[in-house]
């Protein structure tokens, strides 16, 4: 057994009363990789932070190949090779590729930016990455996501990395960039570099990593190699007790239709969209990201404009409407980008979930904040949202808690017909089976809902109906149970 | 498209007020201290009027720019208008300096360019760069108002009278003037006079000069007779401090400058009498003294004559509403006026230049 | 992996870029010139818009404006704002004259005395800055906050210094190079120390790490503190270095208003942060070139000399400065959105 590259003992960190870090212990080999798994909030980007020095912890040790390590900060942490990939790309949007991936490791003649050798450097961290393609002096912001993501690991290429932490970095990528980005992972690892990988998707940890952590409630709970334990056991691991079914169900029968689009078109997704929404049913539409789902439920709601064809809700055809409008006929969005669009990260609770239907708590427009946050409290308790009080910001609640809010909204607003855009991105197992527990409830109370989902297993788990959509044409609706995954795969591909 | 650039063209038009271009003669550039003071306007309008003459009278031809700060108080613009007005082909400037000394630099400035300043209204504390001053003597002024209150007084018997001088500011040159003027005056008409307060302050608005006036008024009540304020916002304050104690009419108010509640006061008795400027004539003669050094006339007689004064005015009750009076400020009447031209002989060569 | 994803869209090479508009600044300072040309034109004033004693005429009096515009640029790159240069200009008149009126009395040697007066002044002006920058940093107020706090203790200062009134230079005791500054010509030091200075901050801002930092603090402040990157250092010498610029012009201002006088700047800071925001800055930092900015000023000078020389109304000058200010903002938007 060779000696570990990094050795944490005891780490804990708090902040304030809240203790995200209580004891952690953890190992990685040189030349590993090794996965980080855990439920949102568990601990693991606190974990990082304190690895990576962008947190100081409170109490414990680190060693990093047999001398203690104690970054003082993220700089600190780079000259002793150690670098982090946030899961919120790190990017300056107005610098160059170049200035980019310097950020903080000029080099310099008294204070002058010795250019020419910067720029080789890049370039040779750009090819080591196999991205020749990207060019140094262009601005970042005309890059694409996965361009970016590119440019930050070459950041991170600059210093002689040891320890690299990539934090869900699949999340903005396709699927080509996410198997390039496997086979650099596997690259460095072959060259010593130990790598920590952090990923909700344990199909992506069996793809790429070695071992594994889990990690629970500030606590290193249990690890393993990869391959050796089942699937089910590291979601036991991670949610503290048997995930009964990873889908449930609840029984539901279809009623009336409620939501009828013909032919319907946008500005420039969807193209050609039909479909029948009936009351108590859960339609899913399936489809590889860009194909114009999003734009779909967006054109539907009336944040989008429809160029052609007809929105027809509750036996009354009203194409074009606003958001306004749409409320008022008893339809509801839960926005795919909950962080910039579904929620206000920085007001309350209580604020964001009664938001979209304030009147019940107002006399003459004046509010009555007692009401309000009643309303509020009995929501949150009902969805089973893990908080302190509904005065709390949202923000800092974890990823899936976060969802929860958004679904609070919606219950709130008491729609008849709700449009669910990735309902389960960036939210934990625990929390994911909760989710489709409600979904089934609402289907069951005669509810209409539709999911746009990039997780097959999810569509095909929870749906009574699925439809795909391929380059902005949604086919016909079939019963889940018609369709296999490669029949969807290949009706999303065009195949 | 050509209709749209027809479009334009008329959409433009407004702008494009004088066609003619600039084939005057001179270009007489006026900076005023501010551009909204009434005195301003009719400094203007006394320098068009100049222009007029001069072109009927001597086919002379005179373009008169009225160029100033648009708020009184900002120093740099003035500079910032001589500097480009300088550079960018004035015949000559009238310059009314917001203050006596910050604005030497840029007025030796166009000397050196070879553009004659003319200064008005308040003086310059470099004598050696300008070609003439025509203001209020205000000295004078504040003379003629002594001469004015102390007749007043004797017709009402008072031959001692107990007199109050409520001036206006620390190092304000003009009123400073008048106050000296006015001390002066009654020394010498009235030596037997008793000063009751020279030692307050009226400050620059009509509220700060009743603030002021309240307590003085108060204290001296039964005694004083006369008083003098050197300015209008000082006369109007004092006069509404002694309205509301009903001393109006008894106690015998001077003024200096006009406004329409001083001249209305005037008119009502409350105030026994002003004394006007003149800034239509300080305007007139001031370009006429400019263009004629620009003829080539010695304006100052080899440098010993710097200074021409535009008149003071008295106003009373009994004249408040002449044709003479009003032509002082009214356009319409100014308009009939009929300015008397001082004459300059030539320039001779070596003698009466400048520098 | 089951879930679904386009087989490949993006990372594929950055395609050459279609010819670029020519820049806002560029288009902004075309317009305009044509605009006046042709109303001046009209009139028959061609000749004197265009003249070379004009062309003195606006350098000369886009000299402040552009010396604080540099400041302000680093400023605004960095994500920040400064709302106190106009007061500091007039509190370095008043200091300026101040110190050199007592050295002068109490010593005597005029050239020493002034260029001793000079130092304070572009130091007090450096002070301020680093105030800015401390309070920004240390204190953590927003900049809009601190730097109104520093406006209100600069103005009243001034104020207070000068003793409410004007202060002119004693008699006979004006230094020479007062008048050098104040002469409105192309040998003028104040306009060479401008473009020196203009030189100095470009080369900063393009050649050295810390223009480097400046621009990263500016665009993604959070990245910049994970990279590595000293902020609060960043930030401070930012406000020092925009405090020292601001000092420099209240010098040239002093000989300019040919006084020390704490009215002096007033409006100075929208003035040139508009100069700057019309050369491509961008109020949320990370954007901002030498050379916008000093086109940014030229382009106010140019509107303010037509507006001023050829009689049109004052109040087209407010309007078009304005109505030129919200075009550019919008063209510089419509371009990035259509990348």
């Amino acid at each position: 057994m060779t000696s570990p590259r990094l050795r944490m003992t005891g780490i804990r960190k708090s902040y304030g009363p809240t203790a995200a870090l209580r004891g952690v212990e953890l190992e990685l080999l040189p030349g590993e990789v090794h996965a980080l798994v855990g439920e949102n909030g568990a601990g693991k980007s606190t974990l990082m932070k304190v690895l990576s020095g962008a947190e100081q912890p409170d109490a414990g040790a680190m060693e990093l190949d047999g001398t203690a390590y104690r970054p003082d900060g993220p700089q600190d942490a780079r000259r002793r090779g150690v670098a982090m990939i946030y899961q919120e790309l790190a990017i300056c949007p107005d610098l160059t590729v170049e200035a980019n991936v310097l950020l903080g490791l000029e080099s310099a003649a008294a204070g002058f930016l010795r250019k020419g050798t910067d720029r080789g450097r890049v370039r040779r961290a750009l090819a080591e990455l196999g991205h020749e393609e990207i060019r140094p002096e262009d601005p970042v912001a005309d890059l694409t996501p996965a361009a970016r993501q590119v440019v930050e690991i070459a950041r991170a290429l600059l210093t002689d990395v040891t320890l690299l932490v990539l934090d869900e970095p699949t999340s903005a990528l396709t699927q080509e960039d996410a198997h390039r980005l496997f086979d650099l992972v596997r690259r460095l690892k072959g060259q010593g570099v130990t790598v920590v990988y952090i990923s909700h998707f344990l199909e992506e940890i069996e793809a790429v990593a070695d071992r594994f952590t889990v990690l629970r409630d500030g606590q290193a709970v249990g690890s393993g190699v990869v391959g050796q334990v089942p699937h089910d056991r590291i979601i036991e691991l991670m949610v503290g007790r048997a995930v009964d079914e990873q889908y449930p169900r609840t029984p539901h029968t279809a009623g009336g239709p409620v939501l009828e689009l013909t032919n319907l078109a946008g500005e420039v997704l969807p193209q050609n969209a039909s479909l029948t929404l009936h009351r108590g049913e859960i339609l899913g539409i399936a489809g590889i990201v860009g194909s114009g789902r999003t734009e779909l439920l967006r054109a539907v709601y009336g944040l989008d404009p429809v160029r052609r064809g007809s929105v027809k809700v509750h036996a009354v055809v009203n194409s074009a409407a606003t958001p306004v409008e749409r409320i008022g006929q008893g339809i509801g969005l839960l926005s795919e980008d909950r962080k910039e669009e579904g929620l206000a990260l920085e007001q309350s609770l209580s604020d964001n979930i009664t938001l979209s239907r304030l009147s019940p708590f107002s006399t003459w427009g004046v509010l009555s904040r007692g009401r309000l946050r009643e309303a509020a409290e009995s929501l949150l308790r009902q969805l089973n949202v893990r908080h302190r009080d509904p005065d709390q910001m949202v923000g800092e609640l974890s990823g899936g808690n976060q969802q929860k809010v958004a679904f609070a909204r919606l219950l709130h607003q008491d729609a008849d017909v709700l449009l669910l855009d990735e309902p389960t991105k960036g939210v934990d197992v625990g929390s994911k089976a909760e989710i489709y527990r409600l979904i089934g409830r609402l289907a069951a109370g005669g509810k209409a809902v539709l999911v746009v989902s990039s997780y097959l297993p999810e569509l095909l788990g929870i749906c009574d109906t699925i439809a795909v959509m391929c380059r902005g044409v949604l086919t016909p609706a079939r019963p889940a149970d018609q369709w296999t995954p490669e029949q969807i795969i290949a009706a999303a591909t065009g195949g | 498209m050509p209709r749209t650039v027809y479009y334009l063209l008329v959409a433009l038009c407004p702008f494009a007020g004088g066609c003619g271009g600039p084939s005057d003669e001179f270009t007489i550039v006026v900076v005023p201290k501010g551009m909204t003071h009434e005195h301003w306007q009719s400094v203007r309008r006394g320098a068009e009027r100049c222009a007029a003459d001069l072109a009927a009278e001597e086919g002379v031809r005179v373009r008169v720019i009225f160029d100033g700060p648009l708020r009184e108080r900002d120093a740099m613009e003035q500079i910032r208008i001589i500097d480009r007005r300088v550079a960018t082909g004035a015949s000559g400037v009238l310059l009314a300096p917001q203050h006596s000394k910050t604005m030497t630099a840029c007025v030796e400035r166009a000397a050196a360019a070879g553009v004659p300043v003319v200064i008005i209204d308040s003086g310059l504390a470099d004598p050696y760069h300008y070609v003439k001053y025509v203001a209020t003597d205000n000295y004078h002024g504040g003379r003629l108002a002594a001469e004015h209150l102390i007749r007043e007084l004797k017709k009402q018997g008072k031959e001692k009278p107990r007199l109050i001088l409520f001036r206006y500011a620390v190092g304000s040159e003009s009123t400073e003037q008048r106050e000296k003027g006015f001390e002066d005056g009654v020394k010498q008409l009235c030596p037997e006079a008793e000063w009751l307060s020279t030692d307050k302050y009226a400050g620059a608005t009509r509220d700060s000069a009743m603030r002021e006036a309240g307590p003085l008024v108060l204290q001296f009540k039964d005694q004083v007779d006369g008083i003098f304020a050197p300015n209008e916002s000082s006369a109007t304050g004092m006069v509404d401090v002694l309205r509301s104690q009903g001393l109006n009419k008894k106690v015998l108010v001077m003024g200096f400058d006009a406004s329409k509640p001083l001249l209305q006061a005037i008119q009502e008795g409350d105030i026994v009498g002003s004394i006007l400027q003149d800034p239509y004539r300080m305007g007139y003669l001031s370009t006429w003294c400019c263009v004629r050094y620009l003829l080539g006339e010695d304006v100052n007689e080899g440098r010993t004559q710097m200074e021409l004064s535009t008149g003071e005015v008295l106003v009373t009750r009994e004249n408040v509403t002449a044709d003479s009076t009003l032509g002082l400020f009214n356009p319409d009447y100014q308009g009939r006026r009929v300015i008397e031209k001082p004459r300059f002989p030539k320039r001779v060569a070596g003698r009466g230049g400048e520098r | 992996m089951t879930s679904l994803s386009p087989p490949d869209t993006t990372a594929s090479p950055a395609a050459p870029r279609p010819s670029s508009l020519p820049a806002g600044p560029w288009v902004g300072f075309a317009a305009v010139l044509a605009l006046f040309t042709l109303l001046i034109g009209i009139r028959g004033g061609l000749a004197t818009f265009l003249s070379v004693g004009n062309l003195e005429v606006l350098i000369h009096e886009g000299t402040i404006p552009a010396i604080v515009g540099l400041g302000m640029l680093l400023v605004l790159i960095s994500g920040g704002i400064d709302l106190s240069v106009g007061a500091v200009v007039a509190l370095v008149t008043v200091v300026t004259m101040r110190v050199y009126t007592t050295l002068y009395q109490q010593w005597g040697p005029v050239a020493q005395s002034s260029l001793i007066a000079v130092g304070v002044g572009v130091a007090v002006g450096g002070l301020c800055g680093l105030m800015n920058g401390l309070l920004v940093t240390r204190v953590s107020l927003p900049p809009f906050v601190a730097t109104l706090g520093m406006f209100g203790i600069a103005r009243g200062l001034a104020v207070w210094l000068a003793e409410r009134t004007t202060l002119a230079f004693p008699d006979g005791a004006t230094p020479g190079w007062v008048a050098a500054l104040a002469k409105t010509s192309f040998a003028n030091p104040g306009l060479w120390s401008l473009v020196l200075l203009a030189l100095l901050i470009a080369g900063l801002l393009h050649l050295t790490v810390l223009g480097r930092h400046i621009y990263a603090v500016g665009s993604n402040e959070a990245t910049a503190r994970l990279c590595g990157v000293n902020v609060p250092r960043t930030k401070v010498l930012v406000y020092t270095l925009s405090g020292l610029l601001t000092g420099w012009a209240g010098i040239v201002m002093f000989a300019h208003s040919n006084s020390g006088n704490p009215t002096l700047g007033e409006q100075l800071e929208l003035d040139v942060i508009t100069a700057v925001v019309i050369g491509g800055a961008s109020l949320g930092g990370g954007k901002g070139t030498v050379v916008g900015a000093v086109l940014g000023v030229a382009i106010l000078g140019l509107i303010k000399n037509g507006v001023s020389l050829f009689n049109v109304p004052v109040e087209m000058q407010y309007i078009l400065i304005g109505v030129l200010l919200l075009a550019n903002v919008a063209l510089n938007r419509w371009r990035r959105d259509r990348r």
